[in-house]
């Protein structure tokens, strides 16, 4: 009974992923209803699935300029070990030669926002380090550096952007950081997976507003049926205010969900954060084996 | 009530998050770049005002020194091992000088030392010492002023070749005075170019935080790859000093724990 119904989900996830690759059939999170009827729906279009491109976007009332970006950088050193996994010691006892690595990978863009009557200059920087042991399958050594292998140990993620209103009532800028990270000493064997998850923060020193990555199981299709998935995926952002939830960033079905009664210059703030965080082209939270 | 117990767990979670995430858009701790140590040969670094010089290593420092163990080769079939223990002690001493752009000269004496006894079995349980629980690794150093050798400062850390899973920390101590540093993930601010005197951003980097009465005061790097080291520009020259000194020996020491194991 248990592996029938297994079974099932397995399908149905697979059926999911299929549709969603193949027929580009869009899935996106089912939102609580109390909150749907105090919020706007902002679907976001000009974006693509991972973030890259120069396209403007638009939802709404809110439109941006064209994407410049920077250079996409990714540089990487022999470093020193801060921290020997068990498969590192394994691979000693085999007598397989490691290396330890560090690369940094950073990234830039800037954009202009604008709701018809307010405009907002936004900055932004991604910035992840990794740590990764690196070892030669001593199967096919011959081959050389095309047999390299490497475990990722730790990783930092960082998201720090600047948003600068151009309002009477906000004269500080907005600060967007968003942060995630991992350590090889939280997982407990080689198959577990760790729920890394991002935390992040808006700020102007005036107001604050929390952001919490969302994991959900449950999506709806464009045809409004309700798909659970077998382990729950990242899909959403959560900005969160001192009275509740203020808005919500759909990533899987790019929606934008903002607070009806959030005064004109914090949605602005809100817009460009949820366009700044979309936009994003470095991985925040993967594991690289 | 169990609901609205978790309910409050919940908030309470996410007000102590958004609050560190406060104290780290608010830390002042100023981001200087770490320049040199990029190759070989230069060995010294330069930083925020200081600049080291006269860095000498024993020759000690290279070698390791340790039991050859018979049986790893004896019992180990091509390249399965079924049995392999080692033993090895491996050291790191070295002695170098900083000075301030101010006039002020700093000499430490340094002396990192590795003790590793580890074993591995194929068809037994492991036990600790696959895990490195029985290595012992230590470092020593002494910083003193040159204009006032009375008021010399201890430094004592364990672990910084991270060989098992305890805390990489330490201290350092001069008479009642005390400050700690520990391996952490820390948000803070940086530069966007060398040249912008404004640090705007922030990014999450793995450095070691100075803590003194309680409160983050300096970081550096733990990484070789883009180094800096940050510190709060109210603090008193000694202090300052001090742990400038402390930053160049977490900066320069060798990790002498080796990653291949040699029959």
């Amino acid at each position: 009974m248990r592996v029938n119904s297994f079974f099932k989900k397995f399908i149905s996830f697979s059926i999911i992923i299929s549709l969603a690759s193949c027929m580009s059939v869009k899935i996106h999170m089912s939102v609580p209803k109390i909150f749907e009827e105090q919020a706007e729906r902002l679907p976001i279009s000009g974006i693509r699935n991972n973030g890259a491109g120069r396209k403007a976007l638009s939802f709404g009332s809110y439109k941006t300029s064209k994407i410049k970006r920077g250079w996409n950088v990714t540089k990487g050193r022999l470093d020193r070990n801060t921290g020997v996994t068990s498969e590192e010691r394994l691979l000693r006892a085999f007598n397989v030669g490691t290396m330890n690595t560090t690369s940094t990978q950073k990234d830039k863009f800037s954009f202009t926002i604008t709701d018809g009557n307010l405009a907002a200059e936004v900055f932004g920087l991604e910035r992840r380090t990794k740590e990764e042991t690196r070892y030669q399958n001593f199967r096919n050594r011959s081959f050389g550096d095309f047999n390299v292998n490497s475990i990722e140990k730790n990783f930092q993620y960082s998201f720090s952007a600047l948003i600068d209103v151009q309002s009477v009532s906000y004269k500080m800028p907005w600060n967007l950081l968003l942060y995630s990270s991992f350590n090889h000493t939280k997982k407990r064997n080689f198959f577990e997976r760790e729920d890394i998850r991002e935390e992040g923060i808006l700020t102007n020193e005036k107001d604050t507003i929390t952001i919490r990555a969302i994991k959900i199981q449950t999506f709806v299709t464009d045809n409004g049926k309700e798909q659970t998935l077998p382990i729950p995926i990242p899909a959403a952002f959560e900005l969160r205010n001192e009275d509740g939830v203020c808005a919500i960033i759909d990533t899987r079905g790019k929606i934008v969900w903002m607070y009806r009664e959030l005064d004109k210059p914090a949605k602005l703030a809100i817009a460009a954060s949820a366009s700044a965080i979309l936009l994003r082209r470095v991985t925040s939270t993967g594991i690289g084996y | 009530m169990r609901l609205l117990f978790l309910f409050f767990l919940q908030v309470s979670w996410q007000l102590s998050a958004a609050q560190s995430d406060m104290q780290a858009l608010k830390t002042n701790l100023t981001p200087h770049k770490i320049f040199g140590r990029q190759n070989p040969f230069s060995r010294n670094i330069r930083f925020a005002g200081y600049q080291t010089s006269k860095i000498r290593r024993t020759l000690g420092s290279i070698n390791l020194f340790g039991t050859i163990n018979p049986f790893n080769t004896i019992l180990r079939f091509e390249k399965i091992p079924f049995q392999y223990k080692e033993r090895y002690r491996a050291k790191d001493v070295f002695r170098f000088t900083l000075t301030h752009d101010d006039g002020v000269t700093l000499t430490a004496e340094c002396s990192g030392r590795l003790k590793v006894r580890e074993a591995f079995t194929l068809l037994g349980q492991q036990d600790s010492s696959f895990w490195g629980e029985k290595n012992e690794d230590l470092f020593l150093a002494v910083i003193a002023p040159n204009n006032d050798t009375a008021n010399k400062w201890t430094f004592f850390a364990t672990n910084l070749n991270a060989t098992n899973e305890k805390p990489q920390k330490g201290k350092l101590i001069r008479k009642e005075e005390e400050l700690n540093f520990e391996l952490k993930n820390l948000l803070l601010k940086q530069n966007v170019n060398a040249q912008s005197q404004d640090p705007s951003f922030t990014s999450m980097d793995m450095v070691y935080a100075f803590k003194y009465h309680g409160e983050i005061i300096a970081a550096v790097s733990v990484k070789e790859a883009d180094r800096k080291f940050w510190i709060k520009d109210e603090l008193n020259e000694g202090i300052k000093n001090v742990i400038a000194a402390a930053a160049v020996i977490l900066t320069i020491r060798q990790n002498i724990y080796r990653q291949k194991t040699y029959l």
